[in-house]
């Protein structure tokens, strides 16, 4: 306590002692905040001047506005972020510096102070250093903005948004530090200590994640990962990004979104200034100098970074070395008495000190090897557990590969909002949806509710991954294994609202999977689940929407307003579908709506209310020509052999192969004018644009999915014929397996 | 009353102050000696509350002094190397020292800055060593706290202003019941200093006396005797702390009023006979080689 003086007194007595500090802070913020909004506001009105730029005066005002919520709001880069954590750092380090040096310490702490009033006052500048040159940059920025006129609601929301979001991120910080401070006892310690406080939960995160994701099979990663993360750290740049875009499109529910955050900020915050004050005041004052004020924690800290930096380098040897086990366990031990040393050699500054705490060390190796062998003998059963099915709420599968697109419509635009854009390169766009996986689709909206038949996939994945366990894993893969495994994605709605997530390996070529999967594909809520228009029937309506019916050759457009009805009548004809029936039929089209992204359903030969209502609308055309239309067949082969180079061949999204490069020209072409061999080659092929997603189980199944990607076909047509197909004469391939004799030897590559 | 009890300190495994009891009274002078390392500074960091006694007490006029900024409003401590604010001047110092100590008296300190030729204008960085020391002395004699604890203050002071120093002392101790404790390394810069000196020796207090009492009772006599019967006759019953003889020539360090040591030597006859004054030094000498300690080693090397 100051005897003699007020508080304020107090205050200002220790700000003459932080002149820098002050003015590292009004500079960094001046520029940051002022100085930015004045350059950006600049260059889009001498942009906007010179004419047009930006469309019309409406678009230039709404992109200076947008600027400013930008410039003086969450200013969603990496500078704000980095400013806060050097300004944080600098006040915490000039302001609790002292502690580590023992010449202030007997100075400080021998005058009659009370230490409780000396933390308040230095805690209380801290803060200002930063929140005051804060509150002038942002008035500053916000009178540039105002003449400019691009000060409006939004851009005043979001400063003082940002404001909350920043002071609790800076507090965090300037907490975090402080502790560190407080737990060190010089300056690059307290740095270092920092670093490691930031990112420690995250840090631990990563390295029982990569455990995980290498040891055991069944890990999922597919859906939702929201989880409260273990590091503000990482999460502020995050979150100010997304609230940036949110405060754009809906600013009525902006405050009950960042609230929550906010508030595990402000608790995190104060968590810490606790903590940091506790160590501040238990500090012994001879801890000036040396490496850790506490002793007592060295042995946790140690214990931490030294099994978590073991199992991580473990892991990453274990993932290099092709999983072979002994020399990730070398790599364990030698790993945890590397960072044993130079741990010690950190905290006694002194090289010899190496080899001290053996015992510390030993147990920190103890307990990695623990770690590492519970993941790798799975000691808890994590890869074969399988809920109890009573327990099972509901379940949504994810099985093998996509070609849908996924949406939500979220940012229907308040009354009072700002018209929402995005800045991208100097254009103005809007997106009043966004894009989201098929995975956080399905977990929105795929309840299936036959746990039967989710159970019995799963266990079927779970006895596949048991064989292979017990094969040597450095074996071979066959090529037809490799074609014929498909990964399925679970996830389970348990009844006491936990979810649990799984990801199967299953062999297509079981004769039990096909009606394992007709119970799963064939239902109604898979089907709900999968295709948009079901749970999101927004998207049949969107004013963006455009509606298509495609044969794979010739595409259609269809009025948006039939879309409701022409999908009522797909969705009538899906009741035939199933795996079963996929798996053993080809489409002869698909329906695709356009909006943020593609929905397609598919349309097989059986759908007969969704051909009737297209033929209707004249947008329906048969999968193939008449052969009788067609003049001449153009065959190339371009005579690649697979052996050729493995790097050569993709296999695209439709399953379709491609052949990328070819390190020796032996295309040949032959062209083909005979109706007879017409009509042969024409019997081979198919559409590449058609999904062919449960066609390629089997390579000897004469409907085997793939596409030879050595023959291309050009199609030409009779000139007195009008048809749609002439606008796309190479839109077939041969089917893999299926090509006729005749076109092989004629088309085969002689050296 | 400064009353230091069992007071243990320990860094790591090194016991710096291993439970030593002093106490230290109202209106003198302290001098607290000991070699490097002997715990001085320990004890006295330990005595204005920076450091947490591991095991003992402290006590200022009865108040425990850790964490307790009442006690601590008696005490002032200048460190062995004291710290001044960077970029500060005398007028930064006592600004801020004004505003701790609230009997801290600023026109004093700028008569005593211009007594001493201290520019209070001028940076403190650019001070000598002797100048800083002169700065943090005058800082707390200003302050007017009834303790004022020095950590090796005087070590490289210039005689002129020990003197001053001494003098400001002597009217601050009169006027104002200063109690100035004083560690150094160096008995003879304590000499002309103190009133009561304690004596550290690896983290222990060897002795701890009044220089009075201590002067009082050690005497120093140089004779040469009439004959040796004489010398016997002399050194019987006396309390011989040490006894030197070069030729014919003795010198004895005795236990004993200077009165006693006169009449003794009067009643036996003797060539020559004189009763020395001994320095601080030489009573150190003296009371620690009773006590088995070899001083020339722990305090003169």
């Amino acid at each position: 306590m100051t005897l003699k003086r007020s508080f304020w007194d107090k205050c200002k007595e220790n700000n003459k002692r932080r002149i820098w500090v002050w003015a590292v802070s009004i500079l960094a913020q001046l520029i940051m905040y002022p100085g930015i909004t004045l350059i950006y506001m600049s260059r889009i009105h001498s942009r906007g001047m010179s004419g047009e730029y930006y469309g019309s005066i409406g678009d230039y005002q709404r992109m200076l506005k947008s600027t400013a919520a930008e410039a003086l709001g969450f200013h969603t880069n990496a500078r704000v972020v980095v400013m806060l954590l050097i300004l944080a750092a600098l006040i915490a380090l000039q302001g609790f510096g002292w502690l580590h040096d023992r010449q202030k310490l007997d100075l400080y702490r021998s005058v009659p102070v009370r230490e409780k009033d000396r933390f308040a006052v230095i805690y209380f500048n801290s803060v200002m250093i930063w929140l005051l040159p804060y509150l002038a940059s942002q008035l500053l920025g916000l009178l540039i903005a105002a003449l400019y006129g691009a000060v409006s609601g939004t851009v005043l929301i979001s400063c003082a948004a940002s404001l909350i979001a920043n002071l609790f991120y800076f507090l965090f910080n300037l907490n975090l530090f402080i502790l560190a401070i407080a737990l060190t006892g010089n300056r690059i310690l307290a740095c270092l200590g920092f670093a490691f406080l930031s990112v420690l939960g995250e840090w631990l995160y990563l390295v029982f994640e990569a455990l995980r994701q290498t040891m055991l099979d069944t890990v999922c990663y597919a859906f939702s990962s929201s989880r409260v993360p273990l590091s503000i750290f990482f999460e502020y740049a995050e979150s100010t990004y997304n609230w940036e875009e949110q405060l754009k499109y809906q600013r009525s529910g902006f405050i009950t979104d960042i609230t929550p955050v906010l508030v595990r900020w402000a608790v995190c915050a104060a968590v810490l200034g606790i903590l940091a004050y506790l160590c501040y005041r238990k500090r012994p004052a001879e801890s000036a100098g040396k490496a850790i004020a506490y002793p007592v924690v060295w042995p946790f800290i140690k214990v931490m970074i030294v099994v978590s930096g073991a199992l991580f380098t473990a892991n990453e040897v274990y993932e290099w070395s092709e999983k072979n086990a002994v020399i990730a366990f070398i790599g364990l031990v030698g790993s945890a008495a590397l960072f044993s040393c130079i741990l010690e050699v950190i905290c006694e500054l002194d090289i010899r000190a190496a080899a001290r705490h053996l015992v510390s060390s030993g147990f920190a190796l103890s307990l990695a090897l623990v770690i590492f062998c519970i993941f790798w003998f799975d000691v808890f059963g994590y890869d074969n557990y399988i809920p109890e099915r009573d327990r099972v709420e509901s379940t949504a599968v994810i099985l093998g590969d996509y070609s849908q697109d996924y949406w939500k419509y979220v940012r229907e635009p308040a009354a009072d909002a700002e018209p929402g854009y995005n800045v991208w390169n100097g254009k103005i766009s809007m997106t009043p949806y966004e894009s989201v996986s098929p995975y956080e689709y399905a977990e929105n909206n795929m309840f299936l509710t036959d746990t039967d038949a989710v159970v019995a996939l799963a266990q079927k994945g779970i006895a596949l991954n048991g064989q292979k366990s017990r094969t040597d894993a450095s074996d071979m893969v066959s090529v037809e294994e490799e074609r014929s495994s498909r990964y399925v994605n679970v996830l389970y709605r348990l009844n006491n609202g936990r979810r649990v997530t799984r990801s199967y390996e299953i062999d297509m070529r079981d004769p039990e999977i096909a009606g394992i999967l007709d119970a799963i594909i064939g239902s109604k809520e898979y089907r709900d689940g999968f295709y948009m228009p079901a749970a999101t029937p927004e998207c049949l309506t969107d004013d963006n929407m455009r509606l298509y019916y495609t044969n794979g050759s010739v595409q259609t457009e269809i009025a948006p307003s039939d879309a409701e009805e022409l999908y009522r009548a797909w969705d009538h004809d899906m009741e035939k579908y199933d795996y079963s029936y996929a798996s053993t039929h080809d489409m002869c089209g698909e329906i695709r709506i356009n909006a943020l992204g593609t929905i397609r359903l598919p349309v097989y030969d059986s759908f007969t209310d969704t051909i009737e209502f297209l033929s209707d609308r004249g947008a329906y055309y048969p999968l193939y020509p008449d052969v009788d239309d067609i003049e001449s067949l153009t065959v190339t082969n371009y005579n690649y052999a697979e052996e050729d180079s493995g790097d050569s061949v993709a296999y695209s999204t439709y399953n379709a192969r491609s052949v990328t490069a070819v390190y020796e020209d032996r295309t040949v072409t032959e062209v083909y004018e005979d109706p007879e061999q017409i009509r042969q080659i024409m019997e081979t092929v198919y559409p590449d644009t058609l999904s062919q997603q449960w066609r390629q189980t089997d390579p000897d199944d004469p409907s085997y999915g793939y596409m030879d990607a050595n023959y291309t076909i050009t199609i030409a047509f009779k000139q007195d014929m009008d048809y749609p197909y002439k606008k796309v004469p190479d839109s077939f391939s041969i089917r893999h397996g299926q090509v006729p004799d005749f076109v092989a030897e004629d088309t085969a590559y002689e050296e | 009353m400064i009353e230091i009890h069992n007071l243990t300190k320990a860094f790591d495994d090194i016991k710096a102050v291993d439970e030593i009891s002093v106490t230290i009274k109202d209106n003198s002078v302290f001098g607290l000696i000991g070699t490097n390392g002997a715990g001085k500074s320990t004890v006295l960091r330990m005595v204005c509350g920076v450091l947490k006694p591991d095991d003992g007490t402290v006590a200022v006029d009865g108040t425990p002094v850790y964490d307790n900024a009442e006690a601590k409003k008696k005490l002032f401590f200048i460190a062995d190397e004291p710290y001044f604010f960077s970029n500060a001047n005398a007028k930064t110092m006592e600004s801020y020292y004004s505003g701790v100590y609230e009997n801290f008296n600023a026109g004093e300190f700028y008569r005593y800055l211009d007594n001493f030729n201290l520019d209070k204008n001028r940076k403190i960085s650019t001070y000598s060593k002797g100048m800083k020391k002169q700065l943090a002395l005058l800082l707390g004699i200003c302050a007017h706290t009834k303790y004022l604890l020095c950590d090796e203050t005087f070590d490289g002071l210039d005689p002129v202003m020990r003197q001053g120093i001494k003098s400001i002392f002597a009217k601050e101790m009169e006027e104002n019941g200063l109690t100035p404790v004083i560690a150094s390394h160096n008995l003879r810069e304590l000499e002309d200093l103190c009133d009561h000196v304690g004596l550290l020796h690896k983290g222990g207090v060897l002795l701890s006396k009044d220089l009075e009492d201590m002067k009082s009772n050690i005497q120093k006599v140089q004779c040469v005797f009439a004959t040796e019967e004489d010398a016997r006759k002399a050194e019987k019953d006396m309390n011989i702390m040490k006894a030197e003889r070069r030729g014919s020539l003795c010198t004895y360090t005795v236990r004993a009023s200077r009165e006693e040591v006169i009449a003794r030597f009067a009643a036996v006859n003797t060539v020559f006979f004189e009763a020395l004054p001994l320095s601080l030094e030489e009573i150190f000498i003296s009371e620690t080689e009773v006590v088995g300690y070899d001083i020339k080693k722990i305090i003169l090397g």
